[in-house]
């Protein structure tokens, strides 16, 4: 029966590749979106789960992240006397519009200036960095002019350690450079707080934002409260297990959209494999007519015509896995994401492009199943 | 004229019998009555003919006696059931199990080759592709192309493609055989091939044939010939196997005695 399925869809090449190209190109759509969330979910969490403490932002700012936080430095004070707080550290982000005199956007996207309290490093949101030292030194309290550059920085502008980088107008020295964390962060620059303050013309009397490392870990979201409840005009405290759970449940929204729009992908598909399965039955209804004369049940017809939307199926999503794991290589390099292509993905594809087909090819199945023999014979 | 010939076997339980049924279709808004009371019986072993011109209902005849349409009045019993009661699974499972066609365009999948045609009824079926398979070149080699087993309908001439149908025909074993114009398609010389394997099927193997056809020479080979115009049966006579030797002379006749 299978062989006789594949037969009939084998009969008409053409048309049985654009119906296949349909659904491949569906499911290669839900599988190049959703493994590049997936992605995006993974970096993120990695990245939010290393710093264990909480990031306190200016009010309101949030959402833009820490680039336009402003925080004025007295406030290290204030939120250190919060009780469950050990220590509030300030940090500076600025972005860093020119390289080398060059303005262009870079393959990891815009240059984040990272200014740091140097005597604090260890144990400040950047901490995670020093890990992550592939060659030269991490910073050390007193640096003056120097920088730690991310590995796409230094492979960008072909850096070594002991280089000279232009930021903006003033020249700097790499001491180290490190793999980043995330690709999120590709292009990033440590330095000292003052010299970021320097070249991201800085007020001197402010902060980004504040990492702030609680005296138990545990009671993070706690405290986070807790200065959200001291200071609510001026303060927005978030533990990372908050920013993980907010980040999660946008990163969801966005896998849901993503299967939104592979949906509409798979319904222009769907119609292009009923449209295949229509035409071939009613191509095939002498066939049909004579396949019950000989003694196939209505049973029988419907399972060949559902086997072959079946096989379309099958073929869609293997076809739509491998053009989507291309798919999904290829915008990760260009857009410099990280993409994910779990097995319950491919799983979750397969599945998709199976039952699309089937779904459609049940009016054609139903169609054929109504074919009575007879029809056939008559038309001799 | 021809005497109208005495059924032989007349205590013997018939295959089929047709009980003055009646069909009635709707050809766009008119109404064709293809059948207008038809009756007849058809005995185990028999070889029948049934001769009409184009248009008499002959191939309407036989669409009813193989369960494949169902009349619009009277009845039609396979082995005492009647297949107007029955719904189209128990219909596909009687043509199945009981009933083999030969079509005169083949009607062959083009895609599957000869032996895949042939065992094509038993796909369905728990008979494993194995034992299909072997059964189906069985039967081609009872038929005569065993050498052609693999090779595709438009690979064959018309006379292998109606060889195939008989194997196909045969492949279920079944007690009794349609055949609808099987040598229309044919010239005449593989025509007569294709009646030698219906009549040895018929003779040394006792499968019941129920056979339509204009073409009156294949009467030599009847049991019976019943001869059908406008919907009705006009002669029942014995064929030529029951020593009955006449020729095309009763259809022609038949037909000049309308005219008048």
């Amino acid at each position: 029966m299978l062989k006789v399925a594949f037969l009939n869809l084998w009969r008409r090449k053409t048309r049985t590749f654009l119906a296949l190209l349909g659904l491949v190109i569906g499911v290669a759509a839900l599988i190049a979106l959703v493994s590049l969330v997936d992605g995006v979910n993974q970096e993120a969490m990695s990245a939010f789960s290393n710093m264990q403490g909480i990031m306190v932002f200016q009010k309101g700012q949030t959402y833009m992240g820490p680039l336009s936080s402003k925080i004025p430095i007295t406030f290290k004070e204030k939120i250190e006397s919060v009780t469950g707080v050990r220590k509030a550290i300030p940090e500076i982000r600025i972005t860093i519009g020119k390289v080398e005199g060059n303005t262009q956007l870079l393959t990891g996207g815009a240059v984040v200036g990272y200014g740091v309290d140097l005597a604090d490093l260890g144990e400040g949101s950047a901490s995670v960095i020093l890990e992550k030292i592939i060659t030269g030194r991490t910073l050390r309290p007193g640096d003056e002019g120097v920088v730690m550059i991310s590995k796409s920085m230094a492979d960008d502008f072909k850096k070594n350690v002991g280089s000279q980088i232009e930021l903006n107008n003033d020249k700097y020295k790499v001491v180290g450079i490190f793999e980043p964390v995330s690709n999120i962060f590709g292009n990033m620059v440590v330095m000292n707080m003052d010299d970021a303050r320097e070249i991201g013309n800085f007020p001197s009397n402010k902060a980004s934002t504040f990492f702030v490392i609680p005296a138990d870990l545990a009671q993070a979201s706690k405290i986070a409260k807790l200065i959200n409840f001291k200071y609510p005009d001026d303060l927005d405290a978030r533990s990372s297990q908050d920013a993980i759970e907010q980040v999660g449940s946008l990163i969801e929204n966005l896998r849901n959209f993503a299967f939104l729009v592979s949906l509409i992908a798979a319904v222009v598909s769907a119609i292009g494999v009923l449209n295949t399965l229509l035409m071939s039955v009613l191509e095939r209804f002498k066939e049909i007519g004579v396949l019950k004369a000989v003694g196939w049940t209505n049973d029988n017809v419907i399972r060949m015509i559902l086997l072959e939307s079946l096989l379309l199926g099958f073929f869609g999503g293997l076809g739509g896995v491998l053009l989507g794991f291309l798919a999904s290589e290829f915008l990760s390099s260009a857009l410099a994401l990280t993409s994910i292509i779990t097995p319950l993905l491919v799983m979750e594809a397969m599945i998709f492009s199976i039952s699309i087909s089937l779904i459609s090819g049940l009016y054609p199945a139903f169609l054929a199943s109504k074919m009575e023999p007879i029809d056939a014979l008559r038309a001799e | 004229m021809v005497k109208k010939g005495k059924v032989k076997k007349e205590e013997r339980k018939p295959i089929i019998e047709v009980r003055k049924i009646k069909k009635t279709y709707l050809l766009g808004e008119t109404k064709v009555h293809a059948l207008r009371g038809v009756s007849l019986n058809v005995y185990p072993g028999e070889l029948i003919i049934i001769l009409g011109p184009s248009g008499s209902g002959k191939s309407t005849l036989l669409h009813q006696m193989g369960a494949l349409d169902i009349p619009t009045e009277g009845k039609v019993l396979v082995d005492g059931l009647d297949i107007t009661q029955m719904d189209s699974w128990n219909l596909s499972m009687l043509r199945r199990k009981k009933m083999g066609f030969i079509f005169q365009s083949f009607n062959l999948i083009p895609t599957l080759d000869a032996v895949e045609n042939v065992h094509i009824p038993l796909l369905p079926t728990n008979v494993s592709e194995v034992a299909a398979h072997r059964r189906a070149m069985h039967l081609l080699k009872e038929v005569g192309i065993e050498d052609r087993a693999h090779h595709k309908p438009n690979q064959l001439s018309g006379g292998e493609r109606q060889r195939v149908s008989i194997a196909r025909a045969l492949i279920n074993d079944p007690e009794i055989i349609f055949a609808d114009e099987p040598t229309g398609n044919l010239d005449s010389k593989t025509g007569e091939k294709v009646l030698e394997i219906i009549r040895k099927l018929n003779e040394e193997e006792g499968k019941t044939f129920v056979i339509v056809t204009h073409d009156a020479s294949l009467v030599e080979f009847a049991d019976r010939v019943f001869i059908i115009r406008d919907g009705l049966i006009e002669e029942e006579n014995l064929g030529g196997k029951n020593g009955h030797a006449y020729k095309s002379e009763s259809v022609e006749l038949n037909k000049r005695k309308r005219k008048k």
